[in-house]
């Protein structure tokens, strides 16, 4: 199952970085939206995954448990990357009602 | 000794709020503290000459090892009574000076003061990172003095400059520092003695294989404060600032402090061969090459300011030297230079404040005006030019001693005695420069309509006191004996006596150096004789050698070399600065993975079909997502991809990421659908080449991960912190029994409050960017008359906090509001 998660996080990235590299600012902020569930993604595997063994102390206890701490940061990190993508919804939104186009190359020039 | 740097800081917070409530307080204040702190090093005079070094130590960093420990040996008293003793009458007379600009006193006496606490905390420290901090603070309390006059180009040039080769210096004694620490701890000496730089004296540093690095690091540290050539143009540059603060950091304190570092370590790190030429040499060649240039200068501050490189030149070559004879010399050379040059410099800054002009060619027969002035200036250059019974006579006097006494090399000992001959002729020209030309009568004088008058009191006490104690010392110099010997022992690193006298009898070798004085002074009248007639140019070449020029053009090199990558790296749209970023992170991240290639092994079980069913369907959402063009359609897309991942999270053991996940993805689809749908679809794409270069990019990318993340959860990683954080819980079940919620919680609350933080600040800028279409919009109204109706009712109904209300108005302004549920959510979620 690592195996397929891996592969998820993979397509996400890719898809992210196309999304990243879009002349469309508005496709910027998927991308971002993207990247941000990927790193989560991604840390959450790399602490090794597990069927029903949730960190809960009455549940299991020991080494069958799953790991607590990336979880944890995954927590912190799924609020924070809500946070910047908000931010950047509405800064991209106002982008585009200023400059009345979604087009990276005409903000540039402008 | 602690306390007395503190008393110095502390004074340094109190003076700016003291100058607030009644300036006369600040004036007083600042003078007052540095004349106690002088009254409080002399108490220790006798102590230090009779019963030696006096060591105090305060824990600070046991953890790595860092005591502030400070010692008080003849060398760093001498030090610290020049620093309050000399600080104390500039503070006076900078309250004087700068009654013209009353709003910023207040500040330049709270970093003088600042300034002299570094400057005590380095020649007292004994701890090598207490010695290497206080060293920065003076750089960075110098940046803020020389750059006083910070709206003018040539102030902010001269202070960034002086900082930048202060502060490099510093951070390469620091290095030079830990290493004859670590050589010392390599040697067998306990790692909290070698730390102490007085305890490094007994390790043999010189007899290891780094020698040769700490030497290169410790003397660049001490040539670059100490202006020693080529790196010696900083300080003519730093002259730019107001006349006190060069009296005091560029002549008697600050530039003192990298000769005070090669005095202090020549019993760690002198008495080789290497030590010896290289320190000598460059002392030798600034001493003389500086002093030469001093006496074509047309500006009294840039003569001053060089005859200053020349004196940290000798002593320099005086610290290279190391014998017993040159530690004298040093100590007593150290203290007629502070007690001629500061009150020089402050001469001149009262005759640039009274006539107008710095150019010594300028003001003749000023000094029959200025009375008091010319009496400080008439004293100091006496003692400057050696001339007997003048304090400045026995400097020199033992500074030709010292080359007589060099007995190793016999050829060695004449080109020391012609170097400093050479060095007391241009001294002696430079004093000549700057004083006669005020006492002599004939055209150039300052203008006779308006005479120059007297400055205050203040501006004439403060020098004649340092000035009469260069005669004083002359004459009673029985009084310096016991200091001068202490100082001289510091740097000797053996007891060393002294006794001092103006007349030594007519036999050799004080007959010859008596020759050599009046030869001196001689070839000094006739050099000043020839520029009498025929002043220098106004531009000397002498004056810019090479090191101005070569620092700037490595500063515009640096600037150049920034803009270049600047403009190559981020110019452009914004999707070229992503495509370099993660190009670049892409071959960075490969290169070691292909280098030393594994294949990764896969773990765990099969994955059962509902797993495989949501990734799936996450995957054919991204393609969605990407090739859709409609906004709403790209949203769900993101909706479903944003709930996959919460499913996955629920099937592997991660209940609560599932529910944030839920909560925040329904959030991030409203928000979504609220502001996109007012915005245009996808106008353009790359051409067909780009999207392809574009597509192997990110499938690079993605591959990268992939394997990245295979060969990372493949082998079980250690769980050290999870496990301390399990074992903990199960000792306080009480906690919580979600171990995510206590770690969140309890363990790592920091991280929690800074995510809170951040939620915060999005907040802010999602409301401030909203508030500001608002605006915008209200502008635009008000522009248009037949609006006028629509602006008037916006106002009430954007003080009206009604969500409601809100809400209808649409997209662009609810942001704001998804933000604070969201924080809420997320702690009723942990504490469950």
């Amino acid at each position: 199952m690592t195996l397929l998660l891996s592969l998820l996080v993979g397509a996400m990235f890719s898809a992210a970085i196309y999304l990243l590299l879009r002349r469309s600012v508005v496709d910027l902020i998927f991308g971002l939206l993207l990247l941000s569930h990927a790193a989560n993604l991604l840390v959450f595997t790399a602490g090794g995954v597990q069927y029903g063994s949730p960190p809960l102390v009455w549940h299991v206890a020991g080494e069958d448990m799953a790991d607590p701490l990336p979880q944890a940061l995954v927590l912190t990190a799924i609020v924070i990357g809500f946070a910047l993508v908000a931010f950047a919804v509405v800064l991209v939104a106002r982008l585009c009602t200023a400059e009345k186009t979604d087009d990276a190359e005409e903000i540039t020039r402008s | 000794m602690l306390i007395a740097i503190a008393t110095a800081f502390v004074a340094a917070i109190l003076a700016p709020l003291l100058y607030r409530i009644k300036q006369q307080l600040a004036t007083v204040l600042a003078p007052g503290v540095a004349l106690g702190l002088f009254a409080y090093f002399a108490s220790k005079i006798p102590q230090v000459t009779e019963d030696g070094p006096i060591l105090e130590s305060h824990v600070w960093v046991p953890g790595m090892n860092v005591h502030a420990s400070f010692i008080l040996d003849g060398l760093g008293l001498v030090f610290a009574l020049l620093v309050t003793g000399i600080g104390a009458l500039i503070f006076t007379y900078a309250a004087a000076y700068f009654a013209d600009e009353r709003d910023r006193l207040g500040g330049v006496l709270s970093i003088f003061l600042l300034f002299m606490g570094s400057m005590l905390g380095v020649v007292l420290a004994d701890d090598a990172i207490t010695l290497f901090i206080f060293w920065e603070l003076t750089s960075v309390t110098s940046f803020f003095l020389i750059g006083y006059k910070f709206y003018t180009e040539k102030a902010k040039k001269s202070a960034l400059q002086a900082l930048v080769i202060t502060g490099a210096g510093g951070l390469v004694l620091l290095v030079g520092l830990l290493l004859m620490s670590h050589a010392a701890i390599a040697q067998g000496m306990p790692p909290e003695e070698a730390r102490r730089i007085s305890a490094l004296a007994d390790a043999d540093i010189q007899g290891h294989s780094l020698y040769t690095a700490i030497f290169v690091l410790v003397v660049l540290g001490a040539f670059s404060k100490s202006a020693q050539m080529p790196l010696h143009f900083w300080l003519p540059g730093a002259m730019v600032a107001p006349t006190p603060i060069s009296a005091y950091l560029h002549s008697a304190t600050m530039v003192k402090a990298g000769t005070f570092l090669l005095a202090r370590l020549n019993p760690q790190l002198g008495g080789t061969e290497l030590w010896f030429w290289t320190v000598t040499t460059v002392g030798a060649v600034t001493m003389v090459v500086a002093a030469a240039i001093a006496v074509f200068q047309r500006d009294l501050k840039s003569v001053l300011a060089y005859t200053t490189v020349s004196a940290l030149g000798t002593l320099t070559m005086l610290a290279g030297i190391g014998t017993e004879t040159a530690a004298k010399a040093f100590a007593l050379f150290l203290v007629v230079h502070a007690l001629y040059k500061a009150p020089l410099f402050m001469a001149a800054g009262t005759i640039d404040k009274k006539a107008g002009t710095r150019d010594p060619w300028a003001i003749r027969g000023l000094a029959y005006r200025m009375r008091g002035t010319g009496i400080v200036i008439a004293l100091a250059c006496l003692s400057m030019a050696g001339i007997p019974p003048f304090f400045g006579f026995i400097g020199k006097e033992e500074l030709y001693a010292t080359a007589f006494y060099y007995d190793d090399l016999e050829w060695m000992s004449t080109a020391l005695a012609v170097a400093a001959w050479l060095g007391a002729a241009f001294t002696a020209a430079a004093a000549l420069v700057v004083a006669l030309p005020a006492f002599s009568r004939g055209p150039g004088g300052p203008d006779p309509s308006k005479p120059p008058k007297e400055g205050p009191l203040r501006m004439v006490a403060a020098p004649a006191i340092l000035a009469a104690a260069g005669i004083v010392l002359g004459t009673l110099n029985v009084l310096a004996e016991d200091l001068v010997a202490a100082v001289a022992t510091s740097i000797y690193d053996a007891p060393v006596s002294v006794t001092l006298a103006l007349w030594h009898g007519l036999e050799y070798p004080y007959g010859v150096m008596l020759l050599m004085s009046a030869a001196s002074l001689a070839v000094a009248g006739l050099l000043y004789a020839k520029l009498s007639s025929k002043p220098p140019a106004e531009e000397s070449k002498l004056g810019r050698l090479q090191g101005a020029e070569v620092y700037a053009r490595v500063i515009d090199g640096i600037y150049k070399l920034a803009g270049a990558t600047a403009r190559v790296v981020q110019g452009g749209p914004l999707h070229r600065h992503v495509f370099i970023v993660t190009a670049v992170a892409i071959a960075a991240a490969a290169t070691p993975i292909l280098m030393r290639w594994e294949t990764p092994q896969t773990t765990g079980t099969q994955p059962g079909i509902p797993e495989i069913v949501i990734v799936a369907l996450g995957i054919a959402s991204l393609g969605l997502l990407i090739k859709a063009k409609n906004r709403l359609v790209q949203t769900a897309a993101a909706g479903v991809i944003g709930f996959a991942i919460a499913f996955l999270f629920a099937i592997y053991s991660g209940p609560d990421l599932a529910i944030t996940q839920l909560m925040v993805e329904t959030l991030m689809v409203i928000l979504l659908v609220l502001v996109l749908h007012r915005l245009p679809a996808r106008s353009v794409v790359h051409a067909a080449p780009k999207r392809i270069v574009h597509g192997v990019i990110a499938l690079a990318g993605g591959a990268l991960v992939t394997v990245l993340l295979l060969l990372a959860a493949s082998p079980r990683y250690p769980r050290d912190a999870s496990d301390f954080y399990i074992a903990h819980l199960e000792e306080e079940p009480e906690l919580a029994r979600n171990l995510i919620n206590a770690i969140l919680e309890n363990f790592r609350a920091m991280d929690t409050l800074g995510e809170i933080v951040v939620l915060a600040i999005a907040g802010v800028g999602v409301t401030a960017l909203v508030k500001l279409h608002k605006l915008r919009q209200r502008e635009e109204g008000e522009q248009d008359a037949g609006s006028g109706d629509d602006a008037g009712q916006q106002a009430p109904r954007e003080a009206q906090n009604d969500p409601a209300a809100r809400g209808a108005e649409a997209g662009s302004e609810d942001p704001a509001d998804p933000s604070d549920p969201a924080e809420g959510d997320q702690d009723e979620e942990r504490s469950s």
